[in-house]
């Protein structure tokens, strides 16, 4: 009897302590203090840059703003004397050291992606005037001469010497904003102090570290047909490079055909094969940015293999509402527009 | 017979803590985030130069910013008017939930609406 006791006041003891361990758990995630936030909005590469910072001990909002402007000042071709201005008006420039890292990076991305993504598409893009103030259909002869000045293999390097023939313009805007998060991570990560962040370069977003509410860090994706604060699904994450490539937001149409402003450098033309948006999900803001781009131009099945040598992964949104996703991003991609459905592998 | 209770003086002990740590699971993540209360932020040429609680708002407010005007009311915010060419800030529409954004880039402006119950931390687009 007295043995029976003793047993019930033992377990009735460690049942209280394992309650008021709950309480306490409950307590602390309710009341513990949270990581400092720090945020910042400002404008870099012709769109709007916002910065959150969970727990950096000094102003890295500033530090990550001045870096992303000294990127625009190095591959923004609205910048007269930027490295790409002077390359496709001159047609040579002399670098220094962070241009031609960038440089390497970004002609690497182009052969990996069989010139699906090319940073020498310049000339066609002036050509098109896609979103600029004389957006037009050009003759067949036009777009065929400017096809023949583009192509990445035509820039060539010596050192930190670059040039290209005469004609050919180098244009970053397809990577540009990847890199700016790229560029803010590596301040972030070299803090020390940071336990998470989030920093979108318009619509090119970096989430670094953990959510300090969640975990994980939840990625809208835009949807192509709806306002600039509608989605078509979310993305649960930890720590990437988001990206995302689609036909709205710049386009112009003409005799009820949309013309976006992504173009080919395979034919000339803006791409028009049945998808409305890529979502790119990696571990580079660059390579993120870029192969957006070049899976919209390549379509799905050809951008399969190009994704999995980057160990990226992706969700394609077609014009029929239907969206694909691949197997990485299957578990952390969530619809939550009614107007699409899931394609069934 | 004896009559047996439906609980001890030590059941209390446990449930008593356990009752507590429930009901503190179900509602405190929603006190401790001001119930959701939703913000206009404007943001002008770097600075943040108006916030606005604005499910305390009765009547909609007009604000000029240099040439561009932005009206803040009880359903939101929007962009009324801008000089720059595209209109993409005004065609953006009303602002209404944690996490919409408009932004004037030619003029460096952004609007956004936020609170503590932001459904994503950024949009990819």
């Amino acid at each position: 009897m007295q043995k029976s006791a003793r047993n019930r006041r033992i377990v009735v003891a460690l049942a209280v302590l394992l309650a008021a361990g709950l309480l306490a758990a409950v307590l602390w995630d309710a009341f513990a203090p949270k990581a400092e936030k720090q945020s910042a909005t400002s404008f870099a590469m012709g769109s709007v840059l916002q910065i959150d910072i969970y727990g950096g001990e000094v102003d890295l909002c500033g530090e990550v703003r001045d870096a992303v402007a000294a990127l625009d000042q190095r591959i923004s071709r609205t910048v007269d004397n930027s490295y790409v201005s002077l390359l496709g008006k001159n047609g040579g420039c002399t670098a220094d050291g962070d241009f031609a890292d960038d440089m390497k990076a970004i002609l690497a991305l182009c052969e990996a992606t069989g010139g699906a993504f090319d940073i020498t598409i310049g000339a066609l893009s002036d050509l098109w005037d896609v979103g600029g103030e004389n957006p037009r259909v050009p003759s067949a002869g036009d777009i065929s001469a400017a096809l023949a000045l583009t192509g990445y293999e035509k820039i060539e390097s010596v050192g930190f010497r670059y040039t290209v023939p005469d004609g050919v313009i180098p244009d970053l805007g397809a990577a540009g904003k990847g890199m700016a998060c790229d560029a803010a991570k590596k301040i972030l990560a070299t803090d020390g102090s940071v336990t998470g962040a989030v920093v979108s370069s318009g619509g090119s977003i970096l989430c670094f570290g953990k959510n300090p509410e969640k975990g994980l860090w939840t990625v809208g994706v835009r949807d192509p047909d709806g306002g600039a604060n509608d989605l078509a699904g979310v993305i649960r994450t930890g720590e990437c490079f988001v990206s995302t490539s689609g036909n709205y937001e710049k386009y112009f149409e003409l005799d009820g055909v949309r013309y976006c402003h992504i173009l080919s450098p395979f034919d000339g033309y803006p791409v028009n094969n049945g998808l409305k948006s890529v979502t790119v999900r990696c571990d580079g803001g660059m390579a993120s940015d870029a192969l957006s781009t070049a899976c919209f131009v390549l379509g799905e099945e050809k951008s399969l293999p190009v994704l999995s040598s980057f160990g990226a992964d992706a969700i394609f949104i077609y014009g029929d509402n239907t969206v694909s996703v691949t197997d990485g991003l299957a578990e952390d991609f969530e619809l939550t527009n009614g107007n699409y459905r899931l394609r069934e592998k | 017979m004896m009559k047996r209770k439906l609980f001890s003086k030590t059941d209390l002990f446990l449930i008593m803590p356990l009752l507590i740590a429930a009901i503190l699971a179900i509602f405190l993540p929603g006190l401790k985030k001001d119930g959701g209360a939703r913000r206009a932020v404007v943001v002008y040429r770097g600075e943040t130069v108006l916030e606005a609680d604005i499910d305390t708002m009765t009547e909609p407010e007009t604000h000029a910013f240099g040439s561009v005007t932005v009206e803040i009311g009880p359903e939101g915010a929007r962009f009324i008017s801008s000089p720059c060419p595209d209109q993409i800030c005004v065609k953006t529409g009303l602002l209404t939930k944690s996490g919409d954004t408009a932004a004037c880039v030619p003029e460096r402006i952004v609007v956004k609406i936020v609170s503590g119950t932001d459904a994503v931390d950024a949009v990819a687009y």
